[in-house]
């Protein structure tokens, strides 16, 4: 009867045992994970030049905490981590960035890469298994989003631009023009 | 006190908007600068991890929680702010859909009854009494800041415990919205710094609620 009721419950709540050992896949998320965090360094390096104010404090603080995170995966990353910011996501988001005309539009290019930032996590928690991962995932996302809210803020943003994707982060990942959908392994590999 | 140790406060000691301040005023993350939270898995008052069921529908009966308070509060008209009352308005419909999606996950992969009623333990002990302490908009706003605190907490223990990426990944679609909903009535509600905002680069994960919170 308890083997029943196991069974039962089983098929109703199919668990799937955490490995032992972290998953090569895994490892490599958390290798790109660090490459796109430290790309997020870079480019906030690029957008303080052009912040004034309380903006260039909050800007460094955010861009500190990206610091923290490509740190956080790197010691995940059982030794594939490059300690080097993603060069796709670079060559694809500087040339806007160099090119913002006013603080405004700096403020609204990091709005948009935040909430890539936090839908690129949304999707990857549907790819790995290894818990010290998913769980560092699981604590990055949220801060991510809220730098998008606060920088938001700044530039005085309603509900539909606070909340890009509507009431659910987006679980996908693109190319890097969708402001909605994250950013993709393929497009953006390590490296 | 830490605030996100908010739900965890006596009954006592949340009556009253005065104790309900005390309850909440310091936010200070106790741990080293820049220290990781807490990993550690959940565990019920029997010590084994609760099962994916038991978090989505506890998670679903603080949504729903969350959702009755809103309809109080904009029945009360104690705010006036236009600001807020959009803030509001927008964050109801917001964990209107949030318990809809968790209710999909009940029915659909547990084929168990959908959640309605709002936390029990929660609702009683802590926010049924202090909403009705509450007398001013800026009672019930520093209330609101520290439910969404709560709930996006809530969601970050939520997903480390469960046993699967695509409710992993589910749950964080929602919990990413609540922390925009803590950080923005943090700044504009409350006028919190980034210090108390931001305490360290990660979110903490250790469960907010009270034990007996957890809806089996």
């Amino acid at each position: 009867m308890a083997r029943l009721a196991a069974i039962a419950n089983w098929f109703q709540s199919p668990t799937q045992p955490a490995p032992a050992q972290p998953l090569p896949f895994d490892t490599d998320y958390a290798a790109w994970a660090e490459s796109i965090e430290l790309a997020m360094v870079a480019l906030y390096n690029e957008v303080l030049l052009k912040l004034t104010g309380e903006n260039v404090a909050t800007a460094a603080r955010f861009r500190d905490h990206h610091q923290a995170h490509a740190q956080a995966y790197a010691s995940l990353a059982a030794g594939k981590a490059k300690g080097a910011p993603n060069s796709a996501l670079i060559y694809v988001q500087t040339p806007a960035l160099q090119g913002a005309a006013d603080e405004a539009t700096a403020l609204t290019s990091l709005v948009a890469l935040e909430n890539q930032m936090a839908e690129t996590y949304a999707y990857g928690l549907t790819l790995v298994s290894t818990p010290d991962v998913y769980d560092r995932m699981v604590t990055t996302l949220p801060v991510e989003s809220e730098h998008a809210a606060v920088l938001g803020t700044i530039l005085q943003l309603g509900p539909p631009e606070l909340f890009v994707t509507g009431p659910f982060e987006n679980a996908s990942v693109g190319d890097g023009t969708d402001p909605r959908r994250g950013f993709d392994m393929a497009t953006f590999p390590l490296g | 006190m830490d605030r996100r140790r908010f739900l965890q406060c006596s009954t006592a000691a949340i009556v009253g908007t005065a104790v309900l301040g005390a309850c909440t005023s310091s936010d200070k993350n106790t741990g080293p600068p820049g220290a990781p939270p807490t990993t550690a898995k959940p565990a019920s008052s029997a010590g084994a991890a609760p099962t994916d069921i038991t978090l989505a529908k506890t998670a679903a009966s603080i949504e729903a929680l969350l959702i009755d308070a809103y309809k109080q509060v904009a029945a009360s008209r104690l705010i006036n702010s236009p600001g807020l009352q959009t803030y509001t308005s927008v964050f109801a419909d917001h964990h209107n859909q949030h318990l809809a999606a968790l209710n999909g996950i009940i029915t659909t992969t547990n084929g168990e009854a959908p959640v309605s009623a709002p936390n029990p333990v929660v609702q009683d002990q802590i926010v049924g009494p202090a909403l009705s302490a509450a007398t001013t908009q800026d009672e019930l706003a520093h209330l609101f800041f520290t439910l969404e605190d709560a709930i996006a907490q809530t969601y970050v223990y939520a997903a480390g415990a469960m046993s699967r990426p695509d409710l992993r990944s589910s749950l964080m679609a929602i919990g990413g919205i609540e922390a925009r909903h803590r950080v923005l009535l943090g700044i504009q509600v409350e006028q919190l710094s980034l210090d108390d905002l931001f305490p360290s680069p990660f979110a903490r994960s250790d469960n907010p609620l009270p034990p007996d919170a957890l809806q089996t």
